[in-house]
């Protein structure tokens, strides 16, 4: 190595090592070799390796997933197999379910789609409706499970018996449940689970769909409301805002390079922070920017951020994007 | 069946299997396990196939730090010294 300081040094101070080839001496190193180089000298750049890596080895197809296909899935399903769905913020698997469910003649229109959100006082209902639907082939979904962890037992039960007493071919049952907070806590029985064809859909990370995201949380009611002052001024700012909220949780995804600390921006901000756009819209006849941009970036979303650097970063992007030049 | 076209067709089922099974645990997986599954069963494969070694696998994943303090020459004081222990620790 000391021969080669000079190349070495290059190497190490090169953005993406792992793509580059390596000094004379090492030319040769397997792939491998080549991760614990890396593993040794440049971590950073590991996630990118090993990517590389089971690419070369098994294939392409293991590292690069298709993107998820709800008719595929059915396919895949019996009476006796449960499809589990794990739900992130921002996905909804219940269209899925319900574009399937139509295509093999289950709606809720007619009675032969049960959906179930659980919560206080759906616990007999819900059981009860199992049972049914397992007779008469009906499909159930059972929604947010992770609410009633003392029924999810009787539920597993329930599940069973019906199972076991000759369930209709037509019967598919559904749950869809949250991810604990904690890794260790362990809410879904285990045969739900060794059961259950496991489906984790996450959203996709990026500026686009976050936009889009943000975009669905103001309906037609919002915009009909806006009418009553000031439309054009309420569409333009509301854009800047979904864009600084799109902007600010991707930011997230850089860890302390995006964000010196951990910071939870939700879409309850969002939201708040679009009925304030309507107040103020209200109120003034002159669009107050600087105040709009005050109460969101030290107020609403400024209230969650604890560091200098942060909250200058922050304000720059409002400063950007809730202007005048918006119109 | 020749033994030949019986070879290529285990090698088919071998590979269809691995890859469908790795789908099937795969649905069920958060983004960020979906490497960390994919790698451990390519190692596991790979030491199989005799490509690369389990002892190497496991100083992969162990990051052997070697703790003699061997000099660190000049020309490769670029390197941080917290490094160097793991670079020596290849050896």
């Amino acid at each position: 190595m000391e021969s080669e300081a000079l190349q070495w040094r290059k190497w190490y101070s090169e953005e993406k090592a792992e793509l580059v080839e390596l000094p004379r001496a090492f030319k040769d190193a397997s792939l491998f070799h080549r991760l614990l180089l890396l593993r040794a000298m440049r971590p950073d750049r590991l996630t990118g390796a090993l990517t590389q890596f089971v690419s070369e080895n098994l294939g392409i197809e293991y590292v690069e997933q298709k993107s998820f296909d709800i008719f595929q899935l059915y396919a895949e399903t019996t009476p006796r197999t449960t499809v589990f769905f794990v739900l992130f913020p921002g996905v909804d698997p219940t269209p899925d379910v319900e574009k399937i469910g139509k295509a093999n003649g289950k709606s809720i229109a007619d009675g032969t789609f049960i959906n179930i959100s659980m919560g206080q006082g759906q616990e007999i209902i819900a059981l009860d409706q199992l049972a049914d639907a397992g007779k008469t082939g009906k499909w159930a979904m059972f929604q947010n499970v992770h609410l009633m962890e003392g029924w999810l037992k009787d539920f597993e039960r329930k599940l069973e018996i019906v199972i076991e007493a000759g369930v209709h071919p037509e019967f598919r049952s559904f749950i869809s449940s949250e991810p604990p907070p904690l890794p260790d806590q362990e809410l879904i029985p285990e045969s739900i689970l060794q059961n259950a064809i496991k489906i984790a859909n996450e959203a996709p990370q990026d500026l686009k769909s976050n936009l889009r995201r943000a975009f669905s949380k103001f309906d037609d009611e919002q915009f009909e409301k806006a009418k009553s002052h000031k439309l054009t001024e309420y569409k333009a700012i509301l854009f800047g805002l979904c864009m600084y909220h799109s902007l600010i949780v991707g930011r997230k995804k850089f860890g302390s390079q995006g964000w010196s600390r951990l910071y939870n921006f939700n879409d309850g901000d969002l939201t708040i922070c679009g009925d304030v756009l309507h107040n103020y819209l209200t109120k003034y006849d002159k669009v107050p920017y600087a105040d709009l941009a005050y109460i969101y970036g030290e107020i609403m979303y400024g209230g969650h951020i604890t560091d200098n650097w942060d909250r200058r970063t922050n304000n720059t992007y409002l400063n950007v994007l809730i202007r005048p030049e918006i119109l | 069946m020749t033994p030949r076209t019986l070879k290529v067709r285990v090698e088919k089922l071998t590979e269809s299997i691995t890859f469908e099974c790795f789908n099937y645990v795969r649905a069920g997986a958060l983004d960020r396990h979906k490497l960390i599954i994919a790698t451990m069963l390519c190692f596991r494969i790979c030491v199989r196939k005799n490509i690369i070694s389990a002892k190497e696998v496991e100083s992969l994943i162990k990051k052997e730090v070697s703790m003699d303090e061997k000099h660190q020459s000049e020309s490769l004081k670029f390197i941080p010294e917290t490094s160097w222990g793991a670079v020596r620790g290849l050896e």
